[in-house]
Parts: structure tokens; C-alpha cells; sequence
């Protein structure tokens, strides 16, 4: 969507996806959740919106594997909106910023076309930021996690957490934000040894 | 582009559309916080009609479960919602611009102090840091702003340090301080002027970020009880998703409303920004 919307800057296709990832960055993930369940859920009964299996029919092998798939499609793409509309919008600006540079005028003075110059070049150079960025929405990821569980009562660590708060077990609270605590430390630290491992350009002494 | 500190910030960048919509937005917002005792006059707790009845001219937003107007319970909502927003962004705001000038200007071991200070602050997201103050002290709206007040500044007082590290180079602030002015006193006319573009981008986004954290606190049940939110009539709206589609979808309009338009208005004051840079 970023690469879209960079094609061609201020025409309508760009302000709209403009528009598009405002939005997707603004809605709230529980109320999404909550319109897909509405719709998708109860309306049109496309997908399974609460738990993790079916309570009815204890399936076991390929068959588990796939009810709870097919139970993991709602909440994981409300979770992820957020983030597709984080990445476009952070696409867009980094693919802008690089057409700005020397090489890509190189390369568009050599002839190259300019949707080649955009995916070709500019797009590895501006996807490069996005690897930091990622690993440091896992923190978000989470906190969207305890909130998109409890929407679709999916029995994951941010229910677990949401139940200890609202208990007062304060041990188990305690707990679970020290683990998630960690988990996102080691991101962090994973997501900067990856960038450093593919751009030559960082590096630690 | 920083000149001394006459340029005021509507000057410098040229209109654009989408900032008027996002200040529209925005004003709205303030004047409904304001006078929600005026515009919704009932107790948002009063039953005000029957339970569960859909969208009228009667209640143009439905009523829940108990039979209360949604359209009151939303309009006193956006109070607590500002309230939490404008509390936390004046406490960053101090905090942010106050550490990240000192550090800038002092620079030494206070610098590397207080930078690492602040990324230490950073490392548990503010949202777990408000699940453990609530799971240790019960939820309330005072200590919820204080912890989002406290954790929220490091982003600003980076950007600060860099921004005063630059202008420290210039010459109006040499003049400055050769003219015998004071450390305050640069810091208040010639500094804090100079940053205060940047520090408004990354406050409306912080300001749309604290929406979300506080809405969806309240919509765990953890928000404060004694006051309506738009998280909490969200929340209440689970149990009837069935039998009141007017219960989810209003709180979340205004939710989603309110954080568009701070984004829209961060957002082209930042590109307003980059375009007088490049």
C-alpha cells in the first residue's frame, strides 16, 4: 500500500490510501472486533468469533489444526490492521525520502523506469527502518493482544492477564508484565542484530 | 527555518485542508468536553428511558441495557477522555521539553544520565505499567494519568536534546547568552520557542495514543467507575452484541473519530514541517 501510495505522491490513489491508513490507524482494535463479530460473526456467520475451538465436536489431528485456524481469522486480523496501516504509512514516507536521493536519480537518468526505480531501489533501502520498527510494535502487539482477547474470549496470556488485574492476583500480574517485559527486550535486541546483519551500513563495534 | 523566536507556528507553514479538518475535529471535541453539561444535561447513570431501545429522536444513540441514554453517556465520555488526554500531554510536555533542554545544554554526564533514564522508562510498555498500577492499587483516573504522564516523555526529550544541540550552534543564542541573559531565561525565549513545532507533532500523537490506552483500559473493566467513558460503554456493549448493534458502534465512532483527527492534525504538521526542511 506504501508503494501505491509513493507511485504517484498528492494524486487521488495516494490520498486515498492516505486516508485509508489514518483510519486504520484510529480505530480502536476492540471495536473493530467488535464490528467483525457483528457482521462477519453474527450477520453472515462466515467465521467462529469466540474461543479458541469448537466447544461442540472435540476434533482432533488436521482437523483441530484447522478449527482453530479457522478461530484465529478474526482476531489476528484485527490485530494486525493497526500495524498494515503503521507499515503503508511508514512505507510511503521512507520510499518518498529515498526517490530524493542521488542513486535514484541515477537510475531514473540511465532510463530505468520509475515503477522499476521504486521497487527495484528504493524500496529495499526504505523496507530497511521497517525491520527496527516491527520489533518495536511487539510491546503494541501485546498490549492490542489483551484487548483482542478479551473481545473474542480467546484463552491467550492477555486474558490470563486481564483475569489476574481484575482478581487482584497481583503475583500473576506481576508475572505476566515481566514476561512480556523480557519478550520484548529480546525482540528489540533480535530486531537490531537483524537490521545490522542486512544493512552494511550499521555496525557494532 | 528557526529563526529567532518571533516565528510564530500558523505562519510558518502554508494551509493545508487536512489540518483545518483535523483542528475542526479537534475543536469539536474540546467544546463537546466543555459543555457536556450542557449539551447532555441528564446523569449519564439516570435510566432514561426503556432498556435496549434502538436509535429515536427520543434517544438518537439508543439506550443499554439499563434503559440509559447512550447519546449523554458519550457526550460526558469525551470529558473523561479529555480530561486523561490533556492531563498526560501537559505533564510529558513539561517533563519532555524540560530533560531533553537540560541535557541538550548541559550535555556531560547529566546528558547520559538522563538519556538512559528515559530509555529505561521505556523498556515495559505503558500499557502493562497501568495493568500492574490497577492490579496494585485499583483503578482511578488520578494515578492512571500520573503513570501515562511519567512514562510518556522520553520520545519528546530526545527530540528536544537533538533540537537544542542544533540551535546551540546559533548565533542568536550566543548573542544570547553574550548579552548576559540567564540559563532559564534562554531556555524560556530563545529554546523552548524554537522547538515548540516538533514538541506539538509529537504531543497530538501522543495525544491520540493516550486515547487508545485509556479506552481500552476501560474497556477491560479497569477504568475508573465513577465516571463514564467511551471505553467502558464499549465494554458494555459485549454482553449485547447480539441484541444492540447502537451499543458497540457509537462509543467506537467517537473513539475513532477523536484519534483521526489528532492524527490528521499531527500528521500534516509534521509534513508541513519536512517540507520547510528539505
Amino acid at each position: 500500500m506504501g508503494r501505491v501510495g509513493a507511485g504517484r505522491p498528492a494524486s487521488a490513489l495516494d490520498r486515498g490510501v492516505t486516508a485509508t491508513t489514518l483510519l486504520g490507524y484510529a480505530i480502536p482494535s476492540f471495536w473493530l472486533g467488535q464490528l467483525a463479530i457483528l457482521f462477519l460473526g453474527i450477520r453472515y456467520d462466515v467465521f467462529p468469533v469466540v474461543g479458541m475451538t469448537d466447544t461442540r465436536i472435540e476434533y482432533t489431528g488436521l482437523a483441530h489444526v484447522r478449527d482453530v485456524a479457522s478461530h484465529l481469522v478474526l482476531p489476528a486480523c484485527v490485530l494486525a490492521v493497526s500495524e498494515v496501516a503503521l507499515l503503508a504509512r511508514l512505507t510511503r514516507s521512507g520510499l518518498l525520502r529515498q526517490m530524493r536521493e542521488d542513486y535514484a536519480r541515477t537510475a531514473a537518468a540511465k532510463g530505468v523506469s520509475k515503477a522499476k526505480v521504486l521497487s527495484r531501489h528504493a524500496l529495499p533501502n526504505a523496507a530497511l527502518p521497517l525491520v527496527t520498527v516491527i520489533g518495536a510494535r511487539v510491546g503494541f502487539l501485546f498490549s492490542g493482544a489483551v484487548v483482542v482477547e478479551t473481545v473474542f474470549s480467546w484463552p491467550g496470556i492477555g486474558l490470563l492477564l486481564r483475569d489476574a488485574v481484575n482478581n487482584k492476583d497481583r503475583a500473576l500480574a506481576l508475572g505476566l508484565v515481566i514476561l512480556v517485559a523480557v519478550s520484548v527486550l529480546l525482540v528489540s535486541v533480535s530486531s537490531d542484530l537483524i537490521s545490522a546483519r542486512i544493512d552494511p551500513r550499521i555496525r557494532y563495534s | 527555518m528557526h529563526g529567532p523566536a518571533s516565528a510564530s507556528l500558523p505562519k510558518r507553514l502554508p494551509r493545508a485542508p487536512s489540518r483545518l479538518m483535523g483542528l475542526a475535529f479537534i475543536a469539536a471535541l474540546g467544546l463537546v468536553a466543555l459543555f457536556a453539561d450542557r449539551i447532555a444535561p441528564a446523569d449519564p447513570f439516570a435510566t432514561a428511558g426503556p432498556a435496549l431501545s434502538s436509535p429515536s429522536g427520543r434517544h438518537p444513540m439508543g439506550t443499554d441495557n439499563l434503559g440509559r441514554d447512550l447519546a449523554t453517556g458519550i457526550v460526558h465520555g469525551t470529558r473523561t477522555s479529555l480530561t486523561v488526554v490533556v492531563a498526560v500531554v501537559a505533564i510529558s510536555a513539561v517533563v519532555g521539553i524540560t530533560v531533553g533542554a537540560v541535557a541538550g545544554l548541559r550535555g556531560g554526564v547529566l546528558d547520559l544520565l538522563l538519556m538512559r533514564f528515559g530509555e529505561l522508562v521505556q523498556v515495559v510498555p505503558r500499557f502493562f505499567l497501568a495493568l500492574l498500577v490497577i492490579a496494585y492499587f485499583g483503578p482511578g483516573i488520578d494515578r492512571l494519568i500520573l503513570l501515562l504522564g511519567l512514562t510518556s516523555w522520553p520520545l519528546l526529550a530526545r527530540v528536544v536534546r537533538i533540537e537544542v544541540l542544533a540551535l546551540k550552534q546559533r548565533e542568536f543564542v550566543d548573542a544570547a547568552v553574550a548579552t548576559g541573559a540567564s540559563g532559564p531565561r534562554v531556555l524560556a525565549a530563545h529554546i523552548v520557542p524554537n522547538v515548540l513545532p516538533v514538541a506539538v507533532v509529537l504531543l497530538t500523537l501522543l495525544a491520540s495514543r493516550i486515547i487508545l490506552i485509556e479506552a481500552g483500559l476501560a474497556f477491560l473493566g479497569l477504568g475508573d467507575q465513577n465516571r463514564v467513558s467511551w471505553g467502558a460503554l464499549a465494554n458494555n456493549a459485549q454482553n449485547f452484541l447480539q441484541l444492540a448493534w447502537w451499543m458497540a458502534v457509537f462509543p467506537g465512532l467517537a473513539i475513532a473519530s477523536a484519534v483521526f483527527g489528532l492524527n490528521l492534525l499531527g500528521g500534516s504538521v509534521n509534513e508541513a514541517l519536512e517540507h520547510g526542511r528539505s
